[in-house]
């Protein structure tokens, strides 16, 4: 009887600690946004989003994964393209952003149209011009592939596959993409140090630029109109197209800069190349306009040496072991491990 | 021990023998008439009509007395589609036996729900009752085809539902009602009549007019008395 109740006591205990993320970041971060609760971290869970992920099973024709636009070798972003074939009309001009710390985000798209993790897929699924496919029919494709019975069934212990689970699974993966590990965090860590040109970027980067790119996620996920000239072709009013309140005219996500070194082409659509060019937007390139964010309302003067400074601290934000990290790519050894199809 | 389990048992027992039942049936008239699916209609005397697809959601349902509410129904969701007639009626079993005259749900989900991410059963977003390029659900959904329309096909579409301030369109309904079957009737009469579909045939985003609309129809929900 003694023994049944210790394991009673144990099986209850466990039910009722919370896992968690189960994710590693550093224990200086925030706390993240995501609520892992319902959707504790488990590695099949994770497997089963990822072959997903690179999977054009989710695309009306077998052509295009989520992958196509969001490449790991680019911080999952697009890089060739400036803007990614459309999402929904006015989001089908925009460039598709990196794909990184995603726990940490309240709302997703560059104006903050999704307001969950979970339901992000659905949008490029069912967009005409991306995926042309919709959840629903996802769902029969998977439920009847060998493969994914077996895959839904390790990660869920059953294999019936629903839109949740789906989305869910995509989910997992997409919160494992974490980058904590640039030369910034070695220095802060204490375990390397800046150069000095490094040093003094910093210094500049944290006076005029860090209110809104905020350490250490390096955004403050917040809406700003930082002063681009309108696109004339796109006039994307950002923000606005959800709230169609004319005060939020222009505004786009703040977007991290870490491992901005990889993410060209810069801002929503994707209008500049280079640092050098964004250095000179913030320099000289602001428009004033009713919603143009306060910090920005009075001119940021630089030398060319300053700006030479702030792009070299922003390289210290690559993260290379992101980038390259094998078990974010291609999930050869997940796919060869269960049925083929 | 063994006690315990005797007292388990009576306690199940006594349970099940006061359980009760509520049965709600939907319904939903055009013209005074049982929705027919798919067949043409006379709308406001010379325009024709014909309606395709009705679905929406019923949550949190609650039932009172006076001002007290005697039962609340868990994970209360129910997407109620007309072309599948086995999720027009909903089953609450009570537990107890209760005693109320009125019942009260929301026509819709409530903002909660609509940031809580991926879920399953009726919120599953396979029924395509949530929208994607923004996210939310649909709280309403009707389409068809009305001759007045100039949009291709003269198909109209409306999608209602929106779940921040300004475009909430979340509705409270409170009807009286003290039967244990509760026949629940939806005249989309007004809603149909209120629309110029010459110039406004598709809603498909949280909008003012989508809120207009939605209080419209929650004005409209009836219980039909049983004969
Ligand atoms: C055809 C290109 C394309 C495909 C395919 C695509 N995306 Fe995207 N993705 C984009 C673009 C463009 C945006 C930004 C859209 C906007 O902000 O309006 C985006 C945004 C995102 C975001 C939001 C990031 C943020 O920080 O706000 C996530 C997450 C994402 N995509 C994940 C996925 C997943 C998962 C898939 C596969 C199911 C996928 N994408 C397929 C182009 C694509
Ligand atoms: C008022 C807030 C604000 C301040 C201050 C600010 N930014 Fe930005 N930054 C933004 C917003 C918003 C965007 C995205 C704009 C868009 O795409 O429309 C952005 C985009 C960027 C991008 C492009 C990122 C990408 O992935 O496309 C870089 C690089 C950048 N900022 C660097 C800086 C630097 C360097 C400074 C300081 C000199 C700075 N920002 C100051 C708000 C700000």
């Amino acid at each position: 009887m003694n023994k049944l109740h210790y394991i009673l006591f144990f099986i209850l205990l466990s039910a009722f600690t919370t896992r968690e993320s189960n994710l590693s970041y550093p224990s200086s971060w925030p706390k993240p946004s995501y609520d892992f609760s319902k959707n504790p971290i488990e590695k099949n869970k994770v497997n089963l989003g990822r072959v997903l992920f690179y999977d054009p099973i989710l695309s009306d024709n077998n052509s295009i994964s989520c992958e196509s636009c969001h490449s790991p070798y680019s911080a999952f972003t697009h890089i060739d393209h400036a803007l990614s074939h459309g999402i929904y009309d006015s989001i089908g001009t925009r460039n598709s952003p990196a794909l990184m710390n995603l726990a940490w985000k309240k709302s997703f798209m560059w104006d903050g149209a999704i307001n969950n993790l979970d339901m992000q897929a659905l949008a490029p699924i069912t967009h005409p011009l991306e995926m042309g496919s919709s959840i629903k029919n996802v769902v029969i494709k998977l439920q009847a592939s060998k493969k994914y019975r077996q895959l839904y069934f390790q990660a869920y212990g059953d294999s019936t596959v629903t839109g949740e689970k789906t989305l869910k699974a995509i989910s997992q993966f997409l919160l494992t993409l974490i980058s904590a590990n640039s030369k910034y965090d070695k220095v802060m860590n204490g375990d390397e140090q800046f150069s000095t040109q490094e040093k003094n970027g910093y210094a500049l980067f944290q006076k005029n630029c860090s209110s809104c790119h905020r350490e250490p996620l390096f955004t403050n996920d917040e809406f700003a109109n930082n002063g681009l000239p309108e696109n004339p072709t796109l006039k994307d009013k950002g923000r606005m197209h959800i709230t169609l309140d004319s005060t939020d005219a222009y505004k786009f996500k703040i977007p991290t800069l870490r491992n901005i070194e990889y993410t060209f082409p810069y801002m929503h659509d994707g209008r500049f190349k280079k640092l050098s060019e964004v250095m000179n937007h913030y320099t000289s390139g602001i428009i004033d306009s009713k919603t143009l964010a306060p910090s920005l309302k009075n001119k940021i003067t630089l030398t060319q040496n300053e700006k030479v400074d702030i792009i070299s601290f922003l390289l210290t934000l690559s993260d290379k072991e992101f980038v390259f990290n094998s078990k974010h790519t291609y999930p050869k050894e997940i796919i060869s491990s269960v049925a083929k199809d | 021990m063994k006690k315990y389990y005797i007292f388990l048992v009576l306690v199940l027992l006594h349970f099940l023998s006061v359980a009760q039942r509520v049965n709600i049936y939907f319904n939903a008239l055009l013209n005074g008439k049982e929705i027919q699916f798919d067949s043409i209609v006379i709308n406001n005397e010379k325009d024709t009509l014909q309606i395709n697809q009705l679905k929406f959601y019923i949550s949190n349902i609650q039932f009172l007395k006076g001002d007290e509410i005697v039962f609340t129904e868990l994970n209360s969701y129910h997407l109620i589609d007309f072309e599948m007639p086995a999720t027009t009626s909903i089953s609450i079993k009570t537990f107890r036996s209760i005693s109320y005259n009125s019942i009260r749900f929301y026509l819709g989900i409530d903002s909660l729900t609509n940031v809580s991410g991926a879920l399953g059963g009726d919120l599953d977003p396979t029924h395509g009752m949530y929208w994607t390029w923004q996210s939310g659900y649909i709280n309403f959904k009707m389409e068809g085809q009305a001759s007045k329309s100039e949009a291709a096909s003269t198909e109209f579409q409306f999608h209602l539902g929106g779940y921040q301030v300004p475009f909430n369109s979340l509705q409270q309904i409170q009807l009286n009602a003290t039967d244990e079957n509760i026949n629940l009737v939806l005249n989309v009469d007004p809603f149909l009549h209120s629309i110029d579909f010459s110039n406004n045939h598709h809603i498909m985003s949280p909008t003012k007019k989508a809120v207009e609309l939605s209080e419209l129809l929650a004005k409209n929900f009836k219980v039909r008395k049983n004969e």
